[in-house]
């Protein structure tokens, strides 16, 4: 189990490296490490991915312009709801549907913190967002198989 | 096989006659072949000749123009100097590279490896290698500054459009737009859209303009802008100092 957990650490902490040095500078519209966040807290509903998520968080928030702190609201949000659905809810429909759902939340959050909407944008995010996501759905399933987790 | 002399005479003409004629269309073609072959053969060291002396002439030209134009800045220097102008602060500027960009994509703000030890103030404006303004210095450590680009949906600055037009000029995801401009008659298609900080005495390019939007139920107009420096992130920026 520590492995698993070192493995998500590890990937998690690549996806944030992506978000500060923009590979593809800003002509690819996605925020890595919020998908990062919904992979794990899917696959690893459980407490220690929502200490993880607080923490990638606070380290977000300690390198963005902004004054007031967001990811360190929103990650451990995002981990808890998934969480919720997973429990309540339909977990193949939740699985599914899930980073469609976060994705749009997160556009939504953005625009308010923004206080304008960028329809182009916003649109373009979403699509590259939901594309990244598979992709990196796929590679992360690949890498890391499950020592008891579910697969998605 | 019959040798020609031997066929009748009738055979014959009808032959050359038909040779004749396949070959005509063709007669002219060959012929212009192997004239400009060995026009091109003959005569290609003279063209190169012709254009060294050419070249040759037109850089004497411009050494001459050089000298000239060296004379009227020092007469300029001079005249200044007896008319007693202010001095125009010399401009330096500081290189930095990108060091980390914010990591939310919904932000355009990067992190430079220089701060106030290069000399590096807040509020100073910054440009890429082309001279155009790409961004503004928000936030200035010992060594590191953070720079807002014109694209951050934060950025805000008064800017003038063209030559008599001003307006704020303020920074989006979807675009960059110039707002509450007055006088539409003196804005148009293509217009510059500049900004002069002090103590510098020149404009620093933002963009063109793209676009106009007019608001019946509004007194200002509404400018779409292109960026001059819209493209790849430059890898080394330039602040003014």
């Amino acid at each position: 189990m520590k492995k698993e957990y070192s493995k998500i650490v590890f990937i998690l902490f690549l996806l944030f490296v992506a978000d500060i040095t923009k590979p593809f500078d800003y002509y690819l519209c996605v925020d890595f490490l919020f998908l990062g966040i919904i992979y794990i807290s899917v696959r690893y509903h459980n407490a220690a991915v929502f200490i993880i998520s607080l923490f990638l968080g606070y380290l977000n928030d300690l390198l963005c312009a902004s004054f007031v702190p967001f990811s360190i609201v929103e990650f451990p949000a995002v981990c808890l709801s998934i969480s919720y659905a997973l429990a309540n809810f339909n977990k193949a429909l939740v699985r599914k549907g899930v980073a469609v759902v976060f994705i749009i939340f997160h556009v939504f959050l953005k625009s308010l913190q923004a206080e304008r909407i960028f329809l182009l944008y916003s649109l373009s995010f979403m699509v590259h967002s939901v594309l990244m996501f598979l992709l990196l759905q796929y590679l992360l399933n690949q890498w890391a198989k499950p020592l008891s987790a579910e697969s998605i | 096989m019959h040798l020609p002399s031997k066929i009748k005479s009738k055979y014959l003409i009808t032959a050359a006659l038909f040779l004749f004629v396949l070959i005509l269309p063709v007669k002219n073609f060959t012929e212009n072949l192997f004239i400009s072959f060995s026009r091109r053969l003959l005569l290609s060291p003279r063209n190169y000749l012709s254009k060294i002396n050419q070249l040759q002439r037109k850089n004497l030209e411009y050494s001459l123009s050089l000298n000239k134009f060296q004379g009227l800045q020092k007469e300029n220097a001079s005249l200044r100097k007896a008319l007693e102008f202010k001095k125009e602060k010399n401009v330096n500027l500081v290189g930095a590279d990108i060091i980390a960009f914010d990591p939310s994509s919904w932000r355009r703000v990067v992190v430079l490896n220089a701060g106030s030890s290069s000399g590096i103030s807040e509020g100073a404006y910054a440009i890429n290698d082309d001279g155009y303004l790409i961004g503004r210095v928000t936030q200035v450590k010992r060594d590191f500054c953070r720079l807002i680009l014109l694209n951050d949906p934060d950025f805000s600055s008064s800017v003038f459009v063209g030559g008599k037009s001003f307006g704020l000029l303020r920074g989006g995801l979807d675009g960059v737009k110039v707002l509450y401009v007055e006088n539409e008659e003196n804005v148009r298609l293509g217009d510059t859209v500049w900004i002069k900080q002090a103590p510098f005495n020149f404009p620093l390019y933002i963009g063109k303009v793209k676009r106009l939007k007019t608001d019946p139920d509004s007194l200002f107009l509404e400018l779409d802008v292109k960026l001059l420096s819209d493209g790849a992130m430059p890898h080394t920026i330039f602040i003014l100092t």
